[in-house]
């Protein structure tokens, strides 16, 4: 298996306001690692994301993903490496149907039907929707979109995951299963998120955004537990770190 | 407002359809010279939202009704003419196909009465002209309340003239028109108000949204002359051919013709008519017009029903059987189910 | 806002009614297309006073129903809301020409009544056609018919979008309405001033939306081309359309019912 590094190396975005996203973000993830990205709105998150994928590029600074340097021309190599789930499900899933969704991203690479058909019912299986085939996306539940959505991005066989706030607007069943779905998967992944415990439960690693720069970088647990840091990020400790309501125990 | 299939005649709905196709593949042509890809989901996402968006009712001041947004103009102004009129004709055929609002055959009518007037002709001609000075606050306005209310008259215009040639209705040309135009009016204000409402709330928030359109218009001017110029030919000429095929009497077009330059016939249309004449009486796909007099329509126009005694049992008997028809299949479909 | 989630509704039930598997169903898209188009055409072919032959032309929607397994009453419920135009329009006929055509028990039947009836005939059965079409078929399989009609796919795929966001913008539009509306309660519509922020808005997150809808193709491989599905014909494709055209050519050029009636009254 090739190294599905991530490296960040000063990168910094300034929005076309002059308003300044990324300040010098520096970070290397490594193969198989799975590292969570927390942080207040607005500090970052997102764009950080994107400079990945790149749909921003940086205005300096450099990005490796595996060993190809992000730029305008090894674009397509690195997104076909990289799976990218949305926030909204919605802004994902623009087939007629389940199928054409997931067969999306093989048919662009032009594989024959036959290896689309492969890939589609693999993605679907493991995901463990392979009922939806046919459905139209829209008929679908928040839960059963975000499932569609990572089957999209897993038909692709991509070595690296990055996903943006997958557990939001998720009822706590559709919740729970996308935790074990996460952790069976062997990717490299990047998950954005406000939701510490998903992260407790998923990550073993923890990056802190805020006002576009790194405010931590360490073991979840140790930062989880840092009461001060999460204050000042605009964050609050997860609950089952938090003592008990009533009987104040952990 | 849309015209329905009921509404219209082959003729009339096959020669708009033909228009509309053709001012349809020049647009494509035109956008996939841009080649923005990009454009292709705003395309998409900017029709989903056009067709929503016309079912918010709107108050308007004073007055106990409402109204809701006008489509083309704020396509224009987003996407440009040619995306603008693509998108409009995919929201009208989703609207046909899904609400039967308008028709299959009048879909060509309606993409051209509200696609084409509002994208190409009040769009360049009205709202570009108007802001070319430099964009304002207030030229934005104005640009596209005016835009809207004169693409609405064109539109309803047309839709007049439509149903006229199709000789639906027995209301004269004048009258019709003087009902159609003053409602339009009225309904082309509130959308104009509505839309330029929308779109100064857009410059204002986020100008880059209309920006990169508004800097291209100025090299096109050309091409889209070029577009009329076509349009109106191919009409021209798909209206004299259909109208020679179309009925041994004078048909709305030729009357127009007859109206205009005195002679009733294209010269050149004669020989093609007497061969065509017999099988015309039987296959016309034209229903007879009654443009003219009473007395000539009760001798061109035939009622079908022959003596009424015969007629009545016959229809009710054709109706009879077609149920039965249904019946039959039903039966046999249940058994089926049944052994099954 | 009971029109926009009616329209939901509505839209849905078509879309339900689509994915059956009867043999209409089944039949390809394109041979459904043409024959739509054909019985529609027909149909407005025949002149305003000639109600008798539209009569045998109530045999293909029944075939579509009864062969496709379409409910008989939601489709033609909707067919009513396309009605009071032409009602509107045609009441006129009936107004304007009085001239008496048919003498039936001592009445006399104005032509314009007769060109009143043969309008809403032609009104039910030109629209009972689009949406049998549309329930037998589905959009996507629209979409193929298109395709195989060399409609460029630039155009197919933007109808294909437009649809799909739909519903996704028709459910923000309620959220929005009933956001105001809770807010204003008197108010019948949205009041003027709030004209401009509230689509305005409405329309800036949709252009935003269609950003990510874009990203979210080019990050998995999108160049400009979409795939699309492609449905092959087969034989009874074929029986069906040489059936279709010959039976709506014969209606066109055999006045039927009378016939029929002659032979039963022996005239």
């Amino acid at each position: 298996m090739s190294h599905h590094k991530i490296i960040l190396e000063e990168v910094i975005y300034t929005y076309p306001d002059g308003k300044e996203a990324l300040n010098n973000i520096s970070f290397e993830v490594h193969h198989g690692e799975s590292v969570a990205i927390i942080g207040s709105n607005g500090a970052g998150k997102s764009t950080l994301l994107l400079t990945l994928v790149g749909i921003l590029f940086p205005s300096s600074g450099k990005i490796t993903i595996g060993d190809v340097p992000v730029t305008k021309q090894t674009l397509s190599l690195i997104r076909q490496k990289i799976g990218f789930t949305f926030q909204n499900a919605d802004d994902q899933l623009f087939n007629g149907s389940v199928y054409d969704d997931v067969a999306f991203g093989p048919r662009n690479y032009k594989l024959s039907e036959s290896d689309v058909e492969k890939k589609v019912s693999k993605a679907l299986e493991i995901v463990g929707i392979t009922h939806l085939r046919d459905r139209p996306p829209y008929k679908l539940s928040g839960g059963e979109k975000r499932s569609v959505s990572i089957a999209a991005v897993l038909s692709m066989d991509p070595d690296i995951l990055l996903m943006d706030e997958p557990s939001a607007a998720l009822d706590p069943k559709s919740r729970r299963r996308l935790i074990n779905l996460l952790l069976d998967f062997k990717h490299t992944k990047l998950i954005t998120t406000h939701d510490l415990d998903m992260v407790l439960d998923v990550c073993d690693r923890t990056i802190v955004l805020g006002n576009g720069k790194i405010l931590a970088d360490g073991s979840t647990v140790d930062i989880l537990n840092d009461e001060k840091l999460l204050d000042e990020c605009g964050l609050e400790k997860p609950l089952s770190l938090q003592s008990c309501p009533i009987c104040n125990k952990r | 407002m849309h015209m329905a299939d009921a509404l219209i005649s082959p003729v009339v709905g096959g020669i708009m359809w033909a228009t509309s196709a053709g001012a349809a593949s020049y647009s494509i042509k035109k956008i996939k010279l841009d080649l923005d890809e990009k454009k292709i989901p705003l395309m998409g996402v900017m029709g989903a939202f056009v067709f929503a968006a016309q079912m918010i009712n709107f108050t308007i001041p004073g007055t106990g009704s409402s109204g809701h947004i006008g489509g083309g103009i704020l396509l224009a102004i987003l996407l440009g003419p040619y995306a603008g009129f693509l998108t409009m004709a995919s929201v009208l055929a989703i609207q046909a196909l899904f609400f039967a609002d308008g028709g299959l055959l009048a879909l060509g009518s309606n993409i051209f009465n509200l696609g084409f007037y509002t994208c190409f002709i009040a769009y360049p001609l009205i709202y570009k002209s108007i802001i070319k000075k430099g964009i304002t606050k207030k030229r934005i306005f104005v640009g596209s309340l005016l835009a809207s209310v004169i693409g609405l008259q064109l539109g309803s215009f047309s839709v007049v003239l439509q149903t006229f040639f199709s000789g639906i209705t027995e209301l004269p040309l004048l009258s019709f028109l003087l009902l159609m135009q003053p409602i339009h009016l009225a309904i082309g204000l509130i959308e104009g108000l509505i839309t330029a409402a929308v779109v100064t709330f857009v410059w204002s928030a986020r100008p880059e949204i209309l920006e990169p359109i508004n800097s291209k218009i100025r090299s096109k001017n050309m091409s889209y002359k070029k577009l009329i110029a076509v349009l109106l030919c191919s009409a021209v000429l798909i209206g004299s051919m259909l109208s020679w095929y179309a009925s041994s009497n004078p048909d709305g077009l030729e009357w127009a013709i007859e109206n205009i330059t005195g002679n009733a016939e294209l010269e050149s249309s004669e020989n093609l008519h007497t061969t065509l004449e017999s099988f015309q009486e039987k296959i016309s796909f034209l229903p007879d017009y009654s443009l003219k007099t009473k007395v000539e329509v009760e001798s061109n126009t035939p009622v079908d029903v022959g003596t009424s005694v015969s007629g009545l049992i016959g229809g009710l008997l054709t109706l009879f059987l077609a149920i039965s028809i249904g019946l039959v299949i039903k039966l046999f479909k249940n058994k089926r189910l049944k052994e099954n | 806002m009971a029109n926009v989630s009616d329209s939901i509704y509505e839209i849905r039930y078509l879309d339900e009614l689509s994915q059956k598997n009867s043999f209409i169903h089944k039949l390809h898209p394109l041979v459904k297309l043409i024959v739509s188009i054909f019985y529609i055409i027909i149909t407005v072919s025949f002149g305003k006073y000639e109600i008798l032959s539209l009569t045998p032309l109530t045999i293909y929607p029944i075939i579509l129903f009864t062969l496709g397994d379409i409910k008989f009453f939601p489709i033609l419920k909707r067919s009513f809301l396309v009605l009071p135009v032409v009602l509107g329009l045609g009441i006129f006929n009936p107004i304007l020409d009085r001239e008496p055509l048919l003498t039936f028990m001592n009445f006399a039947i104005t032509g314009g009544w007769i060109s009143y009836l043969s309008l809403i005939m032609k009104c039910f059965l030109t629209v009972l056609c689009a949406l049998l079409l549309i329930s037998t078929t589905g959009i996507n399989n629209i979409a193929i018919a298109l395709r195989s009609l060399l409609i460029p796919k630039i155009f197919v795929t933007q109808f294909l979008l437009t649809y799909r966001y739909i519903s996704v913008l028709l459910e923000e539009i309620i959220s929005i309405w009933t956001a105001y509306s809770l807010r204003a309660p008197e108010q019948k519509g949205i009041s003027y001033k709030s004209w401009g922020p509230l689509l305005g808005q409405l329309l800036i997150r949709t252009y935003d939306r269609a950003q990510r809808i874009y990203n979210g193709m080019v990050l998995r491989g999108f160049s400009g081309e979409f795939y699309q599905d492609k449905i092959r014909f087969s034989l009874i494709d074929f029986c069906y359309l040489v059936i279709m055209i010959v039976f709506l050519l014969l209606t066109k050029l055999y006045n039927i019912p009378l016939i029929l009636g002659n032979i039963l009254t022996g005239v």
